[in-house]
This record gives structure tokens, sequence and C-alpha cells, in this order.
């Protein structure tokens, strides 16, 4: 496990502004930008946290695991990162994803760009995000933590199969209401599914997804799902709970009759080894 | 133009090919239930009857009775306004609806709690007040309603942009809106949508006689009929019925100009046969596209796709039956011409000038304190603001350019550069290359982006060939740009997150501008303009219509292609820049008019540093503004030109009575 130490240490180096544009910043600790959340989740489990995230505001809504440590600059929306913030902050590398390729010649005029392709390969995002992470810790000189951290997830996860085993039986499904007619239902492709297969536990959603691992659906198609036990995360629109209980499609769903509705807390869908975690332990949470 | 009598047996086989799409749809699973099952409440258990009668035979009924209100709310706003263009997009109520939700997602949810569609209801209707406010001014000419219209559509629309920019995690729910979805889980939306149309429809039938003789146009006046209390009522039913739909359903904006537009093209000419015609074209339509989409099993927004298959219909109808399209009157402002133009023409350099030097040396700090910088710093710096200030200047020069370009030769005060299409065949090229390209450079970007540009162009003079008047031009390009928004509404409504990057090059964002192209681009708009200078002669003819300018001896079709084609030369080159949703091209030439420089010369080199000092400006605040939140430059032209607009047309007018 990192120390809380060393991350509280960090977290005052950064949050002293006079350190970011005194010259011997550069002689510090490695300064890395995130151009993505996945990726800052696993900076941050490996002690070294981003000077400068994406849209770090909503984080905490939207990751919420593990929490973003204090004083990481906000750079913009990930549509248009704030290039002079990115040159002031002197960053020593920025670390981002394909779909930023395009403004790669830009970012490199500031700092050596490296990008980590994880989603939509055609296959299942677990195995890059562990390539992601070892090279995470290979450039940063963490390439222990780097390790420790798989271990620790592989360890997490082992422990959640053993808490969902009465999960095992009944089909799962995870959604997020868009509006009370329309959600988004995970499949393969995404980390969630890569969680169910380990946890040997059972996706009730019978359809392909997109390369992503969802797929946009109606309400009516959940009839699609039978019997099963289904999850939907935060955030609910407001007005989707209220909507639902007035209606009979919904109410004659067989999950809904039998009871089998369960909130959940959001959890990144983009995310890395955290996310994986974090979804597993809330379903080992909802098990009980 | 042969006048075609109207016959039965066309609109017959439009409702009959969306009977048979139903049959076949939904047939198979009521004979399995039985008749029964469709027509009494299923027993909770049983899971088919349950989703035929909660879900599909709502949705069927939502179908109708949505498409029958737009179509009913074209046929009435193109009475009123007497312009075929006009739908109830043209006149802002579906995004006013839109921001009104994107509003409420974020900052209001217990509104949203307390009704949906109520609140966007209210946004449809304040987007309305708005036009009414302004269009009471003018009393209710065509012309300014629909130009009204369109700017405070625009506006809403750039607003919900920059939004869904900035919180693209929580908005998400938006796009499925915007790509109208008909799903439905129960009956509660048909019922309370069904009295408020009906009583829509009752009114509309009161107010026939009065809303024939509008069609009169101002002479109606003599005959006793209170020109805008009619106009105003008719109107405001067109905007309640569209807001009442948008609501429930989201946007399904085509239908409202499509279902008129094919009515009178299949021969429905009087009023009353049109008020009928229309409303059940457009019911059917909505059923054959709403039920063909859950054929194919694919979860597709109905409403994006609507506009897919309605306009290439539209277009065929059009061009087959030489569908009337009434020449727009132009109404001229009248403004009173600068005593000292040059005097005005050096105000606005030197205010270009200024600006751009704000937005060169002043700027934010780490922290977010307000600072000029200067020496090494700002040598630093300079690579992330001169290009892009250079390049946005560029795009705003070429774009009123353009602008100016249309509105002289189609006599068209609302002809603009994103009414060609070009901007959305850019768009469209761009997607292309999103989806083809696994990782696009901007090199990629560019070349599919003036791909598109050129497809659209090459079509629209291949197709616009035999075309009479300006304004039919002006319709293919309407249409067009219309069928590749819809495309794109189609893959953003999908989810896909590469989409986004699309939304944000649409919204405008100069961020990836190196300094190849701002010179580049600085290049083109000093071509265009020398080019435009060169021309002015034979286009002052133009201006004083086209029978003045064959009797100078213009070879008018030549040279109506030629200004063709270098206006949209100069739109492509400046939407790859600044992005298709700016409205600099139509606001620029306005604006040089209203400040007094009418002239040839004078109003062109006046809407050229106007666009560019919109630009600056635009470039300037969105870098700044909301730091570190950068804003896309070509929706911030959009939010400070509307205001600056609106003040300009009001002045002027008030300068007018005087």
């Amino acid at each position: 496990m990192y120390s809380i130490d060393r991350r509280s240490f960090f977290v005052g180096a950064i949050a002293s502004a006079g350190a970011l544009l005194a010259p011997q910043a550069n002689a510090g600790p490695i300064r890395i930008v995130s151009l993505d959340y996945g990726l800052a989740q696993t900076l941050i489990e490996l002690g070294v946290p981003p000077v400068g995230l994406v849209d770090a505001p909503a984080w905490a809504d939207w990751t919420i695991e593990p929490p973003l440590p204090a004083g990481v600059a906000n750079i913009g929306s990930s549509h248009e990162v704030n290039m002079e913030l990115l040159q002031l902050l002197k960053p020593d590398l920025i670390v981002s994803t394909p779909y930023l390729e395009w403004v790669r010649s830009q970012l490199e005029q500031i700092a050596p760009v490296k990008s980590f392709p994880i989603h939509a390969l055609g296959t299942s995002p677990y195995k890059p995000i562990v390539a992601a992470t070892r090279e995470l810790g290979r450039i940063t000189g963490r390439a222990a933590g780097a390790e420790a951290l798989i271990e620790r997830t592989d360890a997490l996860l082992l422990a959640a199969k053993e808490a969902t085993r009465n999960l095992a039986g009944t089909g799962l499904a995870v959604v997020s209401f868009l509006d009370a007619r329309n959600l988004r239902i995970y499949g393969p492709g995404g980390i969630f599914q890569d969680v169910f297969d380990r946890l040997e536990l059972r996706n009730a959603w019978p359809k392909p997804t997109n390369e992503w691992g969802f797929s946009d659906i109606g309400l009516a198609d959940l009839a699609l799902l039978g019997d099963c036990k289904l999850f939907y995360m935060d955030p609910v629109p407001s007005d989707v709970l209220a909507t639902l209980s007035g209606s009979p499609l919904w109410q004659s769903m067989p999950f809904v009759r039998s009871g089998n509705v369960h909130r959940m807390a959001s959890v990144l869908m983009f995310g890395t080894l955290p996310s994986a975690t974090r979804f597993a332990r809330l379903l080992a949470e909802a098990s009980l | 133009m042969n006048p075609s009598r109207y016959s039965p047996w066309l609109s017959a086989l439009v409702v009959a090919i969306a009977l048979a799409a139903t049959a076949l749809n939904l047939g198979p699973m009521i004979a399995n239930l039985g008749l029964r099952a469709a027509l009494s409440p299923p027993s909770p258990g049983a899971g088919q009857a349950v989703l035929l009668y909660y879900s599909l035979l709502p949705r069927l009924a939502m179908a109708c009775l949505c498409g029958f209100a737009l179509g009913l709310a074209g046929t009435l706003s193109q009475q009123v306004l007497r312009n075929p263009l006009a739908s109830p997009s043209t006149l802002g109520i579906e995004s006013g609806a839109q921001l009104a939700l994107a509003i409420a997602t974020l900052w209001s949810p217990a509104l949203i709690g307390w009704s949906r569609d109520g609140t966007t209801a209210l946004g449809g209707f304040a987007a309305m007040g708005i036009v009414f406010t302004v269009a009471w001014r003018f009393k209710f000419q065509p012309v300014a309603v629909i130009l009204t219209g369109l700017v405070v559509g625009l506006y809403c629309t750039a607003i919900v942009t920059l939004l869904m920019l900035m919180n693209d995690h929580y908005l998400s729910g938006l796009f499925i809106w915007g790509g109208g979805s008909l799903n439905q889980n129960d009956w509660r939306q048909a019922a309370s949508l069904l009295p408020k149309i009906a009583a829509c429809s009752f009114l509309v039938l009161l107010m026939v006689r009065q809303l024939n003789i509008l069609a009169l146009g101002d002479a109606a006046q003599n005959l006793g009929v209170r020109l805008h209390f009619v106009r105003a009522l008719g109107l405001f039913i067109a905007v309640a019925l569209t807001a009442f739909t948008v609501s429930s359903v989201g946007i399904i904006g085509f239908l409202g100009l499509a279902a008129p537009a094919i009515a009178r093209a299949i021969g429905a000419r009087r009023l009353q046969s049109r008020l009928v015609i229309a409303p059940i074209i457009g019911a059917a339509l909505l059923v054959i596209v709403d039920q063909a989409l859950q054929m194919t099993a694919a979860s597709l927004p109905a409403g994006a796709i609507t506009a897919l298959v309605g306009v290439p219909v539209l277009l065929v109808v059009m061009l087959r039956r030489g569908a009337s399209l009434q020449a727009m009157p132009s109404h001229r402002q009248v403004v009173p011409a600068a005593k000292h133009p040059l005097l005005r023409i050096s105000i606005l350099i030197i205010a270009l000038f200024a600006v751009a030097i704000l937005a060169i040396v002043a700027g934010r700090g780490v922290d977010g304190s307000w600072t000029t910088q200067a020496g090494a710093m700002l040598e630093l710096l300079l690579p992330w603001r001169l290009p892009r200030l250079i390049a946005a200047v560029s795009a705003g020069i070429m774009l009123a350019l353009a602008g100016s370009l249309l509105q002289r030769l189609t006599a068209n005060p609302m002809a603009s550069p994103e009414v060609l299409g070009v901007s959305a065949g850019t768009a469209f090229g761009l997607l292309c290359v999103l989806f083809l390209v696994a990782e696009p450079t901007y090199g990629d970007r560019l070349a599919g982006g003036v791909a598109g540009a050129a497809a659209v162009l090459l079509v629209l003079f291949a197709m616009g060939r035999g075309s009479r008047s300006g304004n039919r031009f002006l319709v293919l390009g309407v249409s067009l740009g219309a069928f590749l928004t819809a495309l794109i509404s189609v893959v953003l409504a999908s989810g896909d997150p590469r989409a986004l990057s699309l939304v944000s090059w649409m919204a405008g964002s100069t961020y990836a501008v190196g300094s190849t192209l701002a010179w580049t681009s600085s290049a083109f708009a000093l071509a265009g303009f020398t080019a435009v200078m060169l021309l002015l002669r034979p286009l002052q003819q133009f201006t004083l219509g086209e029978a003045s300018a064959h009797s100078h001896g213009v070879d008018i079709r030549k040279f109506r292609a030629l200004i063709m084609g270098l206006a949209a030369m100069l739109t492509a080159v400046a939407t790859l820049i600044v992005g298709p949703l700016s409205f600099v091209g139509l606001m620029a030439p306005h604006m040089a008019q209203r400040f007094g420089l009418i002239r040839g010369p004078q109003h062109l080199v006046g809407a050229a540093l106007f666009g560019g000092l919109l630009m600056a400006t635009a470039d300037f605040l969105g870098r700044t503004i909301y730091f570190p939140w950068q804003l896309p430059t070509g929706l911030m032209a959009t939010l400070l030109g509307g205001p600056v607009f609106a003040l300009l047309l009001v002045r002027s007018r008030r300068r007018a009575l005087a």
C-alpha cells in the first residue's frame, strides 16, 4: 500500500503555488498531466498524482475512488485542453488516450506525450489496463508499485468473488438511466463485464454491445433480461424514479415484480484497476 | 410552373404505406396475442401483452399525434410567414426547449422532477416570447420574424452546445432527446398530449378564413383584417403545438418543414386542403419511420432518422413537381447612409487592432488571476495565442464576405454561408474521417472536411443548374444541410464517445490551429477579399435585380456560378477553422448595414471588419472569461453577436421611424 505520508508530501508540494513556476520544480518528482480520468486513477494509486487533470471538479461525482488529492489543477475539458495553463504547469510528461491524438503535435510542444490505448480495441479492456498500469509504473519509476497494484486488485477481486457467491445463480444487469424512457446497459467490451467474468457472474443482457461495452436502449428492451438482479447506477435524473413507479411497463418487469432492483453508486465506466475493484466491492456489498 | 390539381391518391398512398408498415411490425404480435390484448389492459405478469399495450401501442399513438401536430404547426407557420422555409425550427422553439432542458438538468434537477414536459415547454415559449417581442416591433413582417427566430434558435443551440462540452458526463440524455426518441412506458404521455393538440387544431379550424386572407400580404390590411393579431395568434398556435410535441418526444424538427412542402407539392394548394393533408402526411411519415426502425431492431433516434428520410423525399418531390416557391419579399430596412463612411471604417479598424493587441498580451495566471504578459513569458505563450487569433479573424472575414456575396446574389437577407449547407458538408466529411481513421491527425481531419465541403458543392451545382431562382438554390442548400446535420445527430445519439470531439469542432474550437494553418487561412482571406472587390461592379448590378444585371450585359448564369463558388470556398475554409455553428456570415453584413455602411465597397469592407472584430473578441473572451475552461471561438462569436445584432436591429428601426 502506498503510504499516507508520501501522498501528503506530494499534495503539499503541489499545493504550494510558488513551486509551480520556480525553475527548480523540474528537479523534484516527475510532473505528469493526465488528459484521462482512468490514467489519473492509476497515477494516484502509484503515488504520483497528476499535477493537472481535465475536468477535475467532476471527479468527485463520477470517479470517486481514489479521492483526488487537493491542488490538482483543472486544465479544462478534454475537448479543449487549456494549452496556456498546460504550458504554465511545466509538465515533464502528458499522458493521454488515442482520442486526443489529433492535438498531439500541439501537446508535444509542451512536453512528451504518451498515449495509452485501452478501449475500443476489439477486446475486453482488462488486459490493456494491466499493460497501461505496468507502463505507467515503469515511466514513473514505480514498477514495483504497479505490480503491487495489480496484485492488490487480483486479491480484492478474488475476495469479491467469495463475497458474491450468492449472486452467482442469477443473471445481473447494470444500467444507467438517461431519462425515464431511455437507458444505457453495460456488456462485453467494458470493465463491468470484465469484473463479471473475473467474479464468475452472469450478465443477463443477451445482446451484443458497442465497442466501448454499452448499448443505449429503450425501457421496453429490458423485458429481454427476464428475471434477474438489476443495478441502476448513480446519478439518476430526478424525474426517473417517480415516473417509473407509475409505469405499468416497468412494474411488470420480472425483476421489478420480484423486488430485485438496486441502486448503485457511480463507477467510472472508462476507468482502470481502481474502478474494477470499486465495482466488485459495490457488488459484494449489494449481495449481503 | 404548371398548376397541378390535387390528387388524393398520393396522400392515400402515403397513409397506406404507414398502415402497411404498422401491420408488418405489430401484426404478428397482435395475431399471436389476440385482438383483445391490444384493446384492454393486460395482467401485470403477461410479458408480451404488457409490451404491446404499454409500449408499442402508445408509441404508435405518439407517432401519429406528434407527426400530426408538427405537420399542422409547419403549415401554420408557412402560411403566416408566407415562406416555404418557415417551420417550427425556424422560429427557435425547439432550440429554446432544448436549452431549458439542459439548464434544468445541470442546475435545477428539481424542476425536471416537477415536470420534464413543463420545463421544456417553458423553454419553447420563452424562445417564442423573445421572437415575438422583436417581431412585434416589425409588425410581424415575415422576414423579420424568421430572421429573429433563426438568430434565437442558433443562440440557444450555441449555449446548449457549450453546456454539453463542459458537462459531457451529465448531459448524455440530452443527445437522446435531441435525436427525438418515441419510446413509451405507458399511455400517460399520449393521454396528456391528445387534448392539447385537439384544442390547438380546433382553434385553427376557427381561424381558417382569416388565415386565408393573410396570403394576400400587406394588401389584407385594406380588407379590415387585423393583420398582426391574426399573425400573432397563428404563430402562437404553431409554437404551442411544437412545444407540446417537443417536450414529450424531443426534436423531430424536419417534419414541420417537410410535411407541408410535400402536401403542397402533391397538389394541395388551398389552405383548407393543406391544413388537412399536411398533418396527415406528417403523421404517416413519422409512423413509417418509427415502425421501420422498430423492425430493424436498431436503437436509433426516430427524430433524426425522420429528417434523413424526409429531406430526400422533400427534394425529389420539389424537383419533380416544380413546387411553387414564392420568392420571399425582400423588405430592405431603410437605414440612412453614414455621412462619413471613412470615419466609421477607421473606427472599426482601430477597434479590431485594439482587441487583437489585448488578445495577445492579456491572459490569466496559474491561479486564475488576470495578468498581462511581456518579454520571455509572452514569447512562451505566443504559440498558444497568436495562431488562433489570426485564424479566427481570417475566418470571420471570410464568413462575412461569403455572407455579403450570398445576400446580394439572392436579394435574400436570410442567405448566409450556413444556409448553403457547405458547413454541414464539412462536418460530414470530418465525421467520416473520425470513424474511418483510427487515430486521425489534424491533416486527416482537414482533408476530410475539405472533401465533404467539395461534395456538397458538386451536388449543389449539379442540382441547381436547372433552377431559375436564387431561392430555389437556398432551399436545396438548407435541405442538404438538414440532411447532414441529422446524420450527425444520429451518431451523437448513439452515445459514441468519438462524436463528442465532433461537437467540439462544431462549436468552433480553434485550439488545434497551428501557425501554418493560421497563415494559410489569412492568405485565403486576403485573396477572397481581393476577388470580391474585383467583382464589385457586376455585383452591384445584381443588387438592383437580375433584370437590371442582364441589361447591363452581365452573363447571369456564369456570374452566379462564379459568386456561388467563391462564397462556398470562403465558407469551407472558414468553417474548418471556426466550425459550422457561428453565424457571423449572417450577422456581419447586417451589422455593417445598420452601422450606416451601405454602398458597395464600404459595405463589403465594413462587413469584413465586423466579421474580424467579432471573431477577435470571441477569441479573447473564449480564452479568458471562464478560465481554465476554454470556450470555443465559434460559439463565443455567436453569443457575442446575438445581442449586438438585436441591438442594431432595434436601434436602426427607431432611427428609421424618427
